[in-house]
């Protein structure tokens, strides 16, 4: 649906993107994660027209961005990471205006209200959007994303000075809308990417540092495995015990959760699953385990390793807005 | 580009500037055919009421362009425009369309005082000829610093500046005649010869405009500021297009 293949822009000397290449299959919604700066919002510009790449090519639906960009552009709503919204008109007026602009030909007064109850924005219809808040202001820009029903959706930071609400609501919005659109969205809020998306595309420092399904995304890094346990017993031979069962590379207690009992993290090789034997071990000394949680590598440790957070040094956005 | 024309022409009445300009405009309008029209005992033309518009409209047009691309910018609609399956023409089209059809709309307040006058007054010479001739020379006129202001307004992300820059211009074409005459003179001083720019002369906005006021209509006139018009809307849309490819 959304083909990106070798992608380069560079503003002047600064190469912003480097060689990015990822599709998104229809139906997917498709997690763009990165670090601010990381080329994020200039890729999404690329893809929906508004920048021109230096290098490479976008096609939707098999219809190329430059070379035939009003059949492209047709196909994709765009939010960018500030609504594009005329202060001066009222909500229906702005949505009536996007309507005729993007020629849609669906019966207008059921299309809009449509759309207007998909993100919840009826009773602001006649207010002015000068005076909404953010998280109208969101929604409206949102809305008029989806004007015209496009098969593929962009959304640029659709979260970001949202409160926790309406990041939820936000966040169940683009799931449902993923099941008819591709949903391209970017983030770089790991634990929100992982709610949503069916694979992620990592980028850093405008060059793609991972693309895979969200739940492998965290094996792709390292072969260690994480364990969190909770147990009761004394510290000592609790640490002693388990570092003798095979397979255990490393345990320590991290912290006192009540008396006499303490939580440990124990790392192992993932091709080695230790848990039952600690299960075993820990039932066989009578030292009863409260809570057994897998520590996993978690995604936020994927991300930080995946974009080198050291080497981005760039702050701001490198004029990836404009 | 439809969308477009609506949506900004809507824009100038969902603010004052609207009001003011046309406020503004009939004010001197009507100051000028009081006291050159009705003032003199209908022994004028209505063609002299309507030629110090000239300075007048060098300077109401600036403000009626200055939002069209700044606020854009600002507000980042332009995000929306130029990713919309809508051509950049079609933009600069309907943005240039609607400031024109504001400008128009003043203009025609000249038609409302001498239709008023022919009705009211039995005595009263209308010459609609000439009047017409005027007219369509103010609209051109108009129409051609319509375009070079839009062109200031996607250059820059400042209304003010967009202004400034304008009224500049402005200032610039009234005085074109008296630069390209002083040129003339210093160079037939220099050179002891009787020197006359052609080329700079032809290029004089208030000649042409001061043609049609005397009610000649010739096609010259008509290509300068269709020529004008055509150049500044171009060149709106390519500084459009080049940041596209930035």
């Amino acid at each position: 649906m959304v083909e990106v293949k070798n992608l380069v822009k560079n503003y002047g000397n600064v190469a912003a993107v480097k060689d990015i290449s990822f599709t998104a299959e229809k139906g997917e919604i498709l997690g763009f994660l990165g670090p601010n700066g990381a080329g994020k919002t200039t890729t999404m510009n690329i893809i929906t027209g508004y920048l021109s790449a230096t290098r490479g090519s976008v096609t939707i639906d098999g219809y190329d961005v430059l070379d035939n960009p009003m059949e492209a552009r047709s196909r994709i709503g765009y939010l960018p990471e500030q609504p594009p919204l005329y202060q001066d008109m009222t909500v229906e007026k702005y949505l009536g205006f996007v309507y005729e602009l993007k020629k849609v030909k669906l019966p207008r007064e059921e299309h809009l209200n449509e759309i207007m109850d998909v993100v919840k924005i009826k009773d602001i219809r006649d207010r002015v959007i000068r005076n909404l808040s953010k998280g109208y202001k969101q929604r409206v820009g949102f809305a008029q994303a989806l004007v015209g029903n496009p098969p593929v959706l962009i959304l640029d930071e659709p979260t970001v000075g949202l409160d926790p609400r309406q990041i939820i609501e936000m966040r169940s919005l683009i799931r449902s809308l993923g099941k008819k659109h591709t949903v391209i969205f970017s983030s770089h809020v790991l634990s929100e990417v992982s709610a949503i998306c069916d694979r992620i595309v990592v980028i850093s420092n405008g060059t793609l540092a991972a693309d895979a399904k969200t739940d492998e995304l965290s094996s792709i890094t390292d072969d260690r495995r994480k364990l969190s346990l909770a147990i009761d017993g004394p510290t000592s031979s609790v640490l002693s015990i388990i570092g003798e069962i095979d397979g255990v590379m490393k345990v320590r207690r991290e912290s006192a959760e009540a008396d006499n009992v303490c939580r440990y993290l124990v790392e192992y090789k993932k091709d080695k699953d230790v848990r039952r034997a600690v299960f075993r071990a820990m039932a066989k000394a009578d030292y009863p385990i409260i809570d057994m949680r897998d520590a996993g590598k978690s995604l936020e440790e994927s991300f930080l390793h995946l974009t080198g957070v050291t080497k981005v040094e760039r702050t701001g956005k490198k004029g990836g807005k404009r | 580009m439809f969308a477009i024309f609506k949506r900004e022409f809507a824009s100038y009445f969902t603010s004052p500037l609207g009001y003011i300009v046309l406020a503004i405009y009939v004010f001197f309008s009507a100051l000028f055919t009081m006291l050159m029209y009705y003032g003199t005992g209908y022994s004028y033309s209505i063609a002299d009421a309507i030629a110090p518009m000239l300075y007048f409209a060098l300077f109401i047009i600036p403000p009626i362009t200055m939002r069209s691309f700044t606020e854009d910018k600002k507000n980042r609609t332009d995000q929306l425009l130029l990713t919309a399956p809508v051509k950049v023409s079609s933009v600069v089209f309907g943005k240039y369309l609607s400031a024109f059809a504001l400008y128009l709309i003043c203009c025609m307040s000249y038609v409302l005082y001498v239709l008023v006058t022919f009705l009211i007054v039995p005595d009263a010479v209308v010459e609609w000829g000439v009047m017409a001739s005027a007219l369509i020379g103010l609209v051109l006129l108009g129409g051609a610093m319509l375009a070079i202001n839009l062109l200031y307004s996607s250059l820059t992300e400042s209304q003010i500046l967009a202004v400034v820059i304008g009224m500049g211009t402005g200032l610039l074409v009234m005085i074109y005649d008296n630069i390209v005459m002083s040129v003339e003179s210093v160079i037939s001083q220099m050179t002891s010869s009787d020197y006359s720019a052609v080329v700079l002369d032809k290029l004089s906005v208030t000649a042409h405009y001061q043609n049609f006021i005397s009610g000649v209509i010739s096609p010259a006139n008509f290509v300068f500021f269709l020529t004008w018009i055509g150049l500044f809307l171009f060149l709106t849309m390519r500084v459009l297009d080049k940041k596209r490819w930035a």
